[in-house]
Formats: structure tokens, C-alpha cells, sequence
């Protein structure tokens, strides 16, 4: 249960995998380790990662399994900083992007890469009619790529403007020609140009693979004479927490992510430590006509009569860092938006703020206006572990005291698909962490058209967020950060919705040392130790 | 002569011919069952509030990609067209593809299976193996009364180790020998070693429960008068209890034995969670939470027709075995 809390928390609701991670990290207890060669990395895979094919799945784990055997052209450093992977140089605008790539790139079965083949990749992802799980993730829909194999550029064009255009294309991963002719190949194994490849493949039990000696082409400035690479990896699919713990401790695995309870047991024995920091509580109100939520004034007086640092500590179990934004950790725009812009604690203010909305104390302690009661249904996801229902329970307590008659309804990660963003139940409030890990990710889900038709399942309609949104969409890249920050500032200020808490997730190493980028373990910073 | 073998013939056509439509009876029941079986697990999946295609693509993705993959996997259609469609589709062998992992049903299945299949049959062979020895003992030791705090020592232990869920011992067990004394592999499924744990877990709680029956059952049968005429024939011990009142008192240690056989296959979930054992039991967990139609029902039609196999199997053992049974008419 708590394994898929890993992967929603710091995975699977931020599916772009282009979160960084943010957190410090305590180190290993030994200063000077000396590396070992040709060794076995062994590492806990939450979840079955099933079709492994990377245009096609959206499965955390899957994804970080990817990462063993795909390049994408641009990667992101443990700091968030893009660094070169596939492309040595990169460029683009807010509707065109070139990337210049590396020379001698090879793929698994010794072809070199070409320019023309990058350029199949982005096309293929961009098609709507080839339904891939990447489109509008990482390639615009309609966006078309060319490629010129004597000069080994790429250049995409893309029909609508992306603010990031060269980030995102930037994070595709490429598959090689053999994988891209016959998708079958790349359900169990692969074809890339990663640094592994998979030699066994165990349904449900575990992937082995097996390092390329002839690769050069890691992020950054990669040296292939490194000392410590492991000579072969196997990941290993165990769904039980207090298991992966064990097999860390007992030595039998070299990596695992710990999101509950185990992670107390393991790091009081001092283990090699890095973490994964992500959006996880966000509170969201239903702006529907006929929903108390549509009034300004009632959101605000609702998020003042609420402690949101009890409701941090509550919600992620004592274990969370405080909001930073929207945006996880790791992304293009390091401002901290949350900061100063959310309302206070305030009991007092929120029952005058009700008052003065016409929400009036009635008989039985519950509100009333015009004759309908002040009742709301607050919903919460129940995968993302007790502490949201906790949470949730500790809301209907504040929001008690000033005289709401609130219902607790908890709902399952499908449900919440239908129900919430689908916009099909009659929710007034609900804990959602929606994790994006670019501002323009967001931009569907807090403005423009509603449910059927969008996804704007709040029905927000912020205009101060709309105007900054267009300017920031007219610049390419960092330069619009600060726009970006304004628009989420806006959403801040009219209390649409509210982040209060971001949880930290670590990944313990056991003879092993590595670094995060994009929420899960870089394959070329791994060293085995000896 | 002539009457006597045609006699022999006729009974032989006639008892051949009861076996006959005892058989096409088991089999049509078994069939009806399978549908009805197949039938409510589409409906409970499907009335089930929730969406799969956007919990398999998460709440990031576009709305248009959540549209045409729904479109693609056939779930805008009324829910009569998609139960038709699933119904024709299992008659021609196809289980369909599931909608989180994009892998063929089948194949899950059939990766997974064996697993389950080696985990349960072994946990069960155990339990069988621990059992009969054990009750046939405490039975010959307790009859007539003899020995009450030895009686009241068994039951109350085998109470409180049927009792205690198969999962708790499975973590006690990993703490104790994998943790501390490291003397087996915490999880995984490897070699002959990494199945002592989970099997020992699984067959635990069934083997306690089948002593105690049969203890009883052997209480009841030794005190059966044709046992009295052997121990008056002067018969050696070993003759009495495992020739003459052993083999009548296993009747009803057969039939609980074969439901609990069924329940383990189905039931090894929680063990496979525990020891990440890589088999069907999780996967279908993930599944109805994720409301992965396709590999519900098939996981669903797996188990349901080993349970109804099963129970088939037993009833015929004992239609076989006591020749006063009247199982061979129902």
C-alpha cells in the first residue's frame, strides 16, 4: 500500500518525470570509500513497470526504468540544471526548437544514431492518431520534427507556442530505429542508447540488465574511464515497504525508496541518503455556481479559520518541508511563490469574513444563507497514505468552529480521475496534489474551459492569472519565470487554491552512492563501492 | 455363465452410464457457474465508481489523449455492448490487454500463475504432510478421554496458530530468520531457499486446522465397532490405525482440505506482499484498485475455475472413496 504512495507522492501524479530533487541529503557515515568495479547494482522497484515501451507508458516505475536504457536529448542535473545528453547544443523559441547532436552515438545493437531518427521520435510522439502517452507531456500535439543528418542537427516545430519547447522536447526519450519499426520489442526489453541494456526480463520479479562498455554519451561532461560503474544492474519489483527495508538492511539491495514509517529503521543506521521533494498537499475549492467555494470571501475566511502548519505536520506525518509552489522542486523557476501570499490563521477574521459574505450563524451551529445551509463535501485521495485523511479529518475540525457542516468522502486514485478532474461528483473541497513540474502544465487545470470539455475541474476563472499567463507564454525558457511566479502569486491571492505542504521522500543507498535528478536515480552517477 | 456375464455387462454398462451423466451434470454446473462467476465480476468492476484510463495516465495528461485512449479501448460504449464484446472476445481466446501496464492479459497470467500455483500446492502439500501424521497421533493418544491436558494443550494451541493471520507469522518468520539470524533470504523468489519462508506461512494455519479434524474424525471412527472386531482379531497397532481407521476418517478432512486448497490460491495475496513473491495474488490487488478491467476478469476467471476444479475434484474423491455417499446421485 504504502509503495504506491512513492510512486503517486513522488512520482506517478507528477508524470513528466522531470522533478529534481530539492532536498539536502545526509551522506554516507565513511568520508574516503573506495569504488568497485564490476559489481551488481540491485535496486527496489515500487511498482511492476509493465510495458516498458517509453512512448507509451506513464508508469513511475517504468519510466525510472527507462532511464537505464534511453537517452533524451537534454537532461536535468541533481540541481535542476539542463545539462547535455543526446544534444550537445540546444535552442529554441516559444514555437521552434534545434538541438545539435553529439557525435558517435551508437545504439544497443552497435547502428549509430542519426539526426533523421531523433526527428522520427518527436514526430511519431506529436501525432495525436498514434495515441502516445508522451503527447502534450513532452511534444506538443501537431509538433513535427526534421533532421539533418550531415550537419546532426534536429529541428521541431510546433503549431501552438510552448513557453519550454526546447526543455520539454528536450526530455523525450529516444528510441532507436529496429524499437520505433516493431513496438513489440520494447514491451520486456529494448532499443536505445542507453547505457544498459535488458538481458533478462522475470514478469512481475525482476528486470537484469547489463552495462554498455563502448558508451560515452552521459549527462554532462561524462568520462568513461569512471571507476565504480556497475558492471550489471537488476531491479527489483517489491510492492511491500517493511520488506524493502529489510532487504536494505540485510544488504540484499543496493537502493530503495521508503515513503512510510520503515524510513525511521533505516536511517537510524546512518544509510547513504538522498530525497525526493514534491507538491503533496493542496487544497482545492469547487468554484461551481451554486458551491459556497464560488465566492471569494468564503474561500478566504475558510483558509483563515484553518492552522495550514498543523495541517503540514498532520498531512505528511511530520516527515514534509514547507510549500514551496505549484511547481515540484527542481523545475525552470526556483521562486518560492507561497511565501507571504496565503491568508493567516485567523478564527475570528473567517467567522466576520462568513458574516459579512451573508452566511449567518443559525439554531444548530451551522451557517445559513438565504435558507441553504453552509455544508460542504471535502474529499481526499486515500493512496497518498493516512496522513490525508488525518489532514482531511483535522479540516472538518477547523471548518466545525466556524459553523460549516462538513462530510469527509475518501476516494481511490481511479476515482479521483472520474470523479474530481472528470468533474462528475458534487465535491466542494478536495486534497489533491497535482504534481507538475513545469508552470505550463498548470495552466489547463486552473483556467479555460471545464469539465467535459477541459480540465479546469475547479472552474477557476482568475484574470489576473490569465494576463500573466499569456505574457509569460511569450517568452521562451527562464525569461518568463517571473511572469510565471505573478500568475501563481494571482492564484494565491484569490484563494483558489492552496499548497501548504511539499513531502520528502528519500532513497537510501546501501554500498552503493548515487544522485537524483527528475525523482528517481541518474543510472550514470552510480558507484558501487568497495 | 452366459447370465452372469451379461449380468456383469449390464451393470458395468449401467454403472458406467452413472458415471457418465454424473459427469456432463458436474460439467454443465460447472460451466453455469463460470459464467455467473465471469458475469458478476464484469459488472461489480465496471459499476464500481471510477477511471481507469486516467488513473493508467495519470492526472497530468490531455484530455484528448484520456478520450481517444477510452475511445480506443472500447469503454464509450453502453455497458450491455461492452459485456457482448467481452464474451465474444473470451470465446476466441482473447483476454484483452490491461489498461495501467499495456501487457496481454494472458501473458500476465500466465508469468504469474505458476508462482501462485508452486506457492500454494507446495503450502498445501506441507500442511497435508503435517496434518494427517499429527491428528492420526493426538487422536490414537486422546481416545476414550485419555490424556486431558495433553488434549487440552492441542486444541488451544492449534486455536491460537489457526488463528494468527498468515501474514503476521510471514513477518515474524522474516524478522527471526532473515532479519536477525539471517538464515533465509528476506524476499524474492530464487532458490530452493527462499521458499521455506512463504510456504512454512502459508501452511501453518490449514495444517493446525486439518490436525484438529482429524484428530476428531479419528476420535469418532476408533471408537467404531469394526474397530473393535481388529483390535479383538489381535492385530498389530500400525494395521488398526493406518489400515483400518486412518483411510475413514480422512472423508472430512478431504473435503476442508480441498476448500482450503482453493482458498490458498486465492488467498496467498498478503504473503506474496510480504515476501514480494511474484505472483498473481498483487496483481490482482493493484488491479481492482486501479480498476484494470481486462486483468480483473481474467484473474477472476483463473482463480474462479481452479476453486470450481477443485471443489469438483473433491466431491469425485469422495463419490470414489465412501461407497456410502450419495454424492454420485446429486
Amino acid at each position: 500500500m504504502k509503495s504506491r504512495i512513492a510512486v503517486a507522492a513522488a512520482g506517478a501524479l507528477a508524470l513528466t518525470a522531470l522533478t529534481a530533487c530539492g532536498g539536502n541529503s545526509s551522506t554516507t557515515s565513511t568520508g574516503d570509500q573506495k569504488f568497485a568495479n564490476g559489481k551488481t547494482f540491485t535496486m527496489v522497484l515500487a511498482a511492476d513497470p509493465g510495458n516498458l515501451d517509453p512512448h507509451f507508458t506513464s508508469l513511475a516505475s517504468a519510466l525510472a526504468t527507462d532511464r537505464f536504457l534511453y537517452d533524451s536529448l537534454i537532461n536535468v542535473d541533481e540541481h535542476g540544471k539542463l545539462v547535455a545528453g543526446l544534444a550537445q547544443k540546444w535552442e529554441g523559441t516559444t514555437t521552434s526548437a534545434t538541438y545539435t547532436l553529439r557525435k558517435d552515438i551508437t545504439c544497443a545493437d552497435g547502428t549509430a544514431l542519426t539526426a533523421t531518427q531523433v526527428a522520427a521520435n518527436i514526430t511519431f510522439v506529436g501525432d495525436p492518431k498514434n495515441a502516445s502517452s508522451r503527447i502534450g507531456v513532452f511534444v506538443p500535439p501537431g509538433a513535427t520534427a526534421k533532421g539533418d543528418d550531415a550537419a546532426g542537427t534536429v529541428t521541431v516545430t510546433s503549431p501552438s507556442p510552448d513557453a519550454f519547447l526546447a526543455r520539454n522536447v528536450g526530455g523525450l526519450q529516444i528510441v532507436c530505429g529496429k524499437g520505433m519499426a516493431n513496438r513489440d520489442l520494447l514491451k520486456q526489453g529494448a532499443d536505445g542508447t542507453g547505457m544498459f541494456t535488458v538481458t533478462e526480463a522475470v514478469a512481475g520479479d525482476h528486470f537484469t540488465l547489463s552495462r554498455r562498455t563502448n558508451y560515452a554519451w552521459g549527462p554532462g561532461d561524462w568520462k568513461t574511464d569512471q571507476q565504480g560503474l556497475p558492471d550489471k544492474v537488476v531491479l527489483k519489483i517489491v510492492t511491500n515497504e517493511t520488506t524493502a527495508a529489510n532487504l536494505l538492511l540485510s544488504k540484499a539491495v543496493n537502493a530503495a525508496g521508503l515513503v512510510g514509517p520503515d524510513q525511521q529503521r533505516v536511517r537510524a543506521t546512518k544509510a547513504f541518503e538522498r530525497d525526493v521533494e514534491a507538491p503533496l498537499g493542496e487544497l482545492w475549492f469547487n468554484e461551481k455556481a451554486g458551491f459556497p467555494g464560488a465566492d471569494e470571501a468564503v474561500r478566504k475566511a475558510l483558509i483563515q479559520a484553518v492552522d495550514l502548519k498543523q495541517l503540514a505536520q498532520v498531512v505528511s506525518s511530520g516527515n514534509g518541508r514547507p510549500a514551496t509552489g505549484l511547481v515540484a522542486p527542481g523545475g525552470p523557476c526556483p521562486q518560492n511563490t507561497v511565501d507571504g501570499n496565503l491568508p493567516g490563521n485567523d478564527v475570528s477574521g473567517a467567522k466576520a469574513g462568513l458574516d459579512a459574505a451573508g452566511w449567518t450563524a443559525g439554531a444548530d451551529g451551522v451557517r445559513a444563507k438565504n435558507g441553504t445551509k453552509l455544508s460542504m463535501a471535502l474529499y481526499y485521495a486515500t493512496s497518498l497514505g493516512q496522513g490525508m485523511q488525518a489532514g482531511a479529518e483535522l479540516v472538518q475540525t477547523f471548518w466545525k468552529a466556524v459553523g460549516v457542516d462538513v462530510t469527509l468522502k475518501g476516494i481511490s486514485d481511479a476515482e479521483a480521475g472520474q470523479q474530481i478532474v472528470g468533474g462528475q461528483a458534487p465535491w466542494s473541497a478536495v486534497f489533491i496534489p497535482l504534481g507538475v513540474t513545469l508552470p505550463t502544465e498548470l495552466v489547463s487545470f486552473v483556467s479555460g474551459p471545464t469539465p467535459p470539455n477541459g480540465v479546469n475541474f475547479a472552474s477557476i476563472d482568475n484574470q489576473g492569472y490569465t494576463d500573466a499567463v499569456k505574457a509569460a507564454s511569450a517568452v521562451a525558457g527562464d525569461g518568463g519565470c517571473d511572469q510565471w511566479a505573478a500568475a501563481e502569486k494571482s492564484l494565491f491571492q484569490h484563494v483558489d487554491l492552496i499548497p501548504f505542504v511539499n513531502s520528502n521522500v528519500p532513497l537510501f543507498g546501501q554500498g552503493a552512492n548515487f544522485e537524483l535528478s527528475a525523482g528517481s536515480i541518474t543510472p550514470g552517477s552510480i558507484r558501487m563501492l568497495g | 455363465m452366459t447370465t452372469a456375464t451379461a449380468d456383469s455387462r449390464r451393470i458395468a454398462g449401467i454403472a458406467q452410464n452413472a458415471w457418465l451423466r454424473f459427469a456432463l451434470r458436474r460439467l454443465g454446473r460447472l460451466l453455469i457457474s463460470l459464467w455467473v462467476l465471469v458475469t458478476a465480476a464484469f459488472l461489480m468492476i465496471h459499476l464500481i465508481p471510477g477511471d481507469p484510463v486516467r488513473a493508467a495516465l495519470g492526472s497530468t495528461a490531455p484530455l484528448d489523449l484520456v478520450n481517444a485512449r477510452r475511445k480506443m479501448l472500447g469503454l464509450d460504449d453502453p455497458l450491455w455492448q461492452q459485456y457482448l464484446h467481452y464474451l465474444h472476445n473470451l470465446f476466441a481466446g482473447d483476454l484483452g490487454t490491461s489498461i495501467t501496464s499495456g501487457l496481454p492479459v494472458s501473458q500476465l497470467v500466465g508469468d504469474r500463475l505458476p508462482a501462485t500455483l508452486e506457492l500454494a500446492g507446495l503450502a498445501f502439500l506441507l500442511a497435508v504432510l503435517v496434518c494427517v501424521p499429527l491428528g492420526l497421533t493426538m487422536g490414537v493418544l486422546t481416545r476414550g478421554g485419555r490424556r486431558r491436558p495433553a488434549e487440552l494443550a492441542f486444541t488451544s494451541t492449534s486455536i491460537v496458530l489457526a488463528a494468527v493471520p498468515d501474514f503476521l507469522v510471514g513477518v515474524a518468520l522474516v524478522y527471526l530468520f532473515g532479519v536477525q539470524l539471517a538464515w533465509a533470504p528476506v524476499a524474492g523468489r530464487g532458490g530452493a531457499g527462499s521458499y521455506i519462508l512463504p510456504v512454512v506461512s502459508l501452511a501453518l494455519g490449514p495444517a493446525v486446522v486439518l490436525a484438529r479434524i482429524v484428530r476428531v474424525e479419528t476420535l469418532a471412527v476408533l471408537q467404531a465397532d469394526y474397530l473393535r472386531t481388529a483390535r479383538a482379531k489381535r492385530l498389530p497397532d500400525r494395521l488398526i490405525y493406518l489400515r483400518h481407521a486412518l483411510p475413514n476418517a480422512l472423508t472430512a478432512t478431504i473435503t476442508l482440505g480441498g476448500l482450503l486448497l482453493g482458498g490458498l490460491v486465492a488467498g496467498t495475496v498478503l504473503v506474496e506482499n510480504v515476501f514480494a513473491w511474484p505472483g498473481l495474488g498483487s496483481t490482482i490487488v493493484q488491479s481492482i484498485l486501479a480498476k484494470d478491467y481486462p486483468v480483473v476478469q481474467g484473474v477472476v476467471l483463473v482463480y474462479g475455475v481452479g476453486v470450481l476444479l477443485i471443489n469438483l475434484l473433491v466431491d469425485v474423491a469422495l463419490a470414489l472413496l465412501d461407497p456410502r455417499s450419495t454424492i454420485r446421485e446429486s
